[in-house]
């Protein structure tokens, strides 16, 4: 694979994004038409109601010989200026702007003349807060006087209508919006639900588990990817079937002859001395070394190619209690051991040590560690069997012996590999132990470490399970 | 001792019969399987060695043939597969032990013998082990024909032991076994009594060994060659 991006493109966003747009625009436009529907009503609204009060206050005006009056009764006055919301307020000013009657800080424009034909309106500020007016002129009949009468309230009323028409409009569009995301959404998921288990089922499987796919629900889009999925399976499944059924005749086939030649080896040994010929024939022995070191080899090298196809499929291996399976597989090299000399103890304790393992590729893993360390180890030989802390197994073949030198230790579990040995093949030794047990702790979900001196005593190889 | 051998591989046939005959056992071979399923029910035979992988009628099926029929005799099965769930199908079927090829004919002799004086020993409910033999029913152990005074709960444990000669016995199972004699009967009772019988063993030619954190063992002192 490429460089992978950042964040592969989901279908999901791929059909909701544009959807997304649309709606934001719409939704813009719905919210900036509807203020300046609602600012326009609400101001001519209330501007026809402001104009109205200024006309019906300058119809209250009478004229003496001293000038102007107005003629408003308590009640009128507490109307006028009282509302709950906005704070109103008039003023009688003359032609020159001089406050008459009502409240001088009101403010009043300068006079025009068409403010005698009809109220006229104006924005101003009035105790900090900005405000509009209505203005209305009149004139004396009698004599040559101008008064101007201004009503200003406060614009609190016009933003609450504004407000409440944009929520009117606005909200709606919003909520249709969200609900529809909402379908949407749930609609998409839906769809791409039954890839989405899929994806999650293949996620969840482990990493030989080659079983096909199932295919039921699965969208009429997908299938054929799917079904191709399963067919790569199925080939997958069918190769290592294959590869099984041929390790398995090969073993037989080339055991057999290796078994032929074994035994005419050592019955023409055996035929010799009823000859009276002396044992321990220099010839016979490498021959019987040489059969013997080739049985091995293609044990080995037999168990190499089984483990890695036996643990392909998933599902042969499953948690159970190693302890009895470290002690069957180990039992025949113990015994082994311990009638050549050797001190082998093995430490396990009496509760069961669950860890996902496989009866007999555990085994093939301990069998070999064990006669690695018979073959090259020390005198003491030690197999620890615990349980780790977070679940799973820990496996220790541990011997008192040499061991490497500490830049060998990379190497220890490449197949052939025999350090410094490589020249002294009479250890009977095939190089390939310490390779068929790294391979199998893998296939198994485990891992193995090798550690030496002076770190250790001698040699230790430690196993971990997983639970 | 008469034996069946049956067997395909020609190699295997000249050396194994070579090695049978000069044991001074007569030997009768056979390549075929469809062969060996008849000849196995002649009743003639004391002891077989059985390949598993036969021409025409696979091992495993001529064996289960001779189990059905009522064949009794012991039969040793050579496999080239050493896959666990082939030998565990071969002694279900009624193998009484079983090599993997390639196999040290030393041993091939030793189990053969084994199995020889096992199914002798059978008949007369006996355990033999190196010059030791104990007469099951009569509870009585002799070396050389002469009696070995041993206590019950001596006997008992040999019984076991020597009844799985040359394997494991697990500690928990000797404990089982002997605590139906002594009701409080721990692992550090067995050590006891496993020291007093090496010490009689001793002279006798059998050896029970100490296998730390497996058990014990029982067998000759010198075994037959690995």
């Amino acid at each position: 694979m490429r460089g992978t991006p950042a964040a592969p493109p989901s279908l999901t966003r791929r059909l909701l994004v544009p959807l997304a747009w649309t709606w934001l625009i719409g939704l813009a436009s719905a919210a900036v038409g509807a203020f300046y529907l609602a600012h326009d009503a609400a101001q001519r609204a209330f501007d026809r109601s402001l104009r109205d009060e200024a006309s019906a206050l300058a119809a209250r005006v009478t004229w003496s010989d001293r000038g102007p009056l107005l003629d408003v009764s308590r009640q009128t006055l507490e109307l006028l200026t009282w509302d709950s919301e906005d704070r109103n307020g008039f003023v009688m000013v003359d032609i020159e702007g001089t406050p008459l009657a009502g409240d001088g800080t009101v403010p009043a424009p300068r006079f025009d003349p068409a403010s005698l034909q009809q109220p006229l309106l104006f924005d101003a500020r009035y105790q900090g807060e900005p405000v509009r007016g209505a203005v209305f002129s009149v004139t004396s009949p009698m004599i040559d006087r101008t008064v101007s009468i201004v009503v200003v309230e406060t614009t609190a009323k016009r933003a609450a209508l504004v407000r409440d028409v944009q929520l009117a409009i606005v909200a709606p569009t919003v909520a249709l919006g969200l609900v529809t995301f909402a379908l949407l959404g749930w609609g998409v998921n839906r769809g791409l639900k039954p890839l989405t288990r899929l994806s999650g089922e293949i996620g969840l499987r482990e990493l030989h588990d080659w079983r096909p796919l199932p295919l039921q629900r699965v969208p009429a889009e997908a299938l054929p990817m799917v079904e191709r999925i399963n067919d790569l399976m199925l080939d997958v499944q069918h190769s290592v079937a294959l590869q099984r059924r041929f390790v398995a005749d090969a073993a037989h086939q080339l055991r057999t002859p290796v078994a032929g030649i074994r035994v005419l080896a050592q019955e023409l040994e055996r035929e010799l001395q009823r000859a009276g010929i002396t044992p321990g024939q220099p010839l016979l022995a490498e021959l019987q070394a040489s059969t013997q070191r080739l049985s091995r080899l293609i044990g080995q090298l037999l168990s190499l190619a089984g483990s890695e196809t036996a643990l392909t499929m998933q599902g042969e291996q499953a948690p159970m209690d190693v302890v009895p399976l470290v002690r069957e597989a180990t039992e025949p090299l113990v015994l082994q051991g311990l009638r050549q000399g050797r001190h082998i103890e093995l430490e396990a304790p009496d509760q069961p040590v669950v860890a996902l393992a496989h009866p007999i590729w555990l085994g093939e893993v301990v069998a070999n560690l064990l006669d690695n360390a018979q073959r090259y180890g020390g005198e003491h030989i030690w197999l620890r069997i615990r349980p780790l802390a977070g679940g799973g197994a820990e496996l220790v073949v541990e011997d008192d012996g040499p061991g490497v030198r500490p830049d060998e230790l990379p190497h220890l579990f490449e197949p052939f590999w025999r350090g410094e040995r490589a020249d002294l093949r009479s250890d009977g030794g095939t190089g390939l132990g310490l390779a068929i047990a790294s391979e199998i702790v893998a296939r198994l979900g485990g891992t193995l470490e090798a550690a030496t001196r002076p770190e250790v005593d001698g040699m230790r190889f430690t196993v971990r399970l997983a639970a | 001792m008469r034996v069946l051998l049956v067997e395909d591989d020609h190699a295997l046939i000249v050396g194994v019969r070579h090695a049978l005959q000069a044991e001074g056992w007569r030997v009768d071979v056979l390549s075929c399987g469809e062969q060996a399923a008849h000849a196995g029910l002649s009743g003639e035979h004391d002891v077989a060695v059985l390949d598993l992988g036969l021409p025409r009628r696979d091992g495993m099926d001529v064996l289960r043939h001779w189990r059905s029929r009522g064949a009794r005799f012991p039969v040793l099965m050579l496999t080239a597969r050493d896959q666990l769930a082939d030998r565990v199908a071969g002694l279900d079927a009624g193998a009484d032990d079983y090599l993997v090829k390639p196999f040290d004919l030393p041993e091939l002799l030793a189990r053969l013998r084994a199995l020889g004086r096992r199914a002798a020993g059978r008949a007369e409910n006996m355990l033999l082990l190196g010059e030791l033999v104990l007469h099951v029913n009569d509870r009585e152990l002799r070396h050389r024909g002469e009696r070995v005074a041993l206590s019950p709960r001596e006997l008992a444990l040999t019984e076991l032991l020597m009844g799985k000669a040359g394997r494991v016995v697990p500690k928990d199972q000797i404990v089982a076994r002997l605590s139906s004699w002594e009701s409080d009967f721990s692992e550090n009772s067995v050590e006891v009594y496993v020291h007093r019988l090496r010490k009689r063993f001793a002279e006798l030619g059998v050896v029970i060994r100490t296998v730390r954190g497996f058990g014990y063992v029982m067998e000759a002192a010198d075994p037959a060659p690995p």
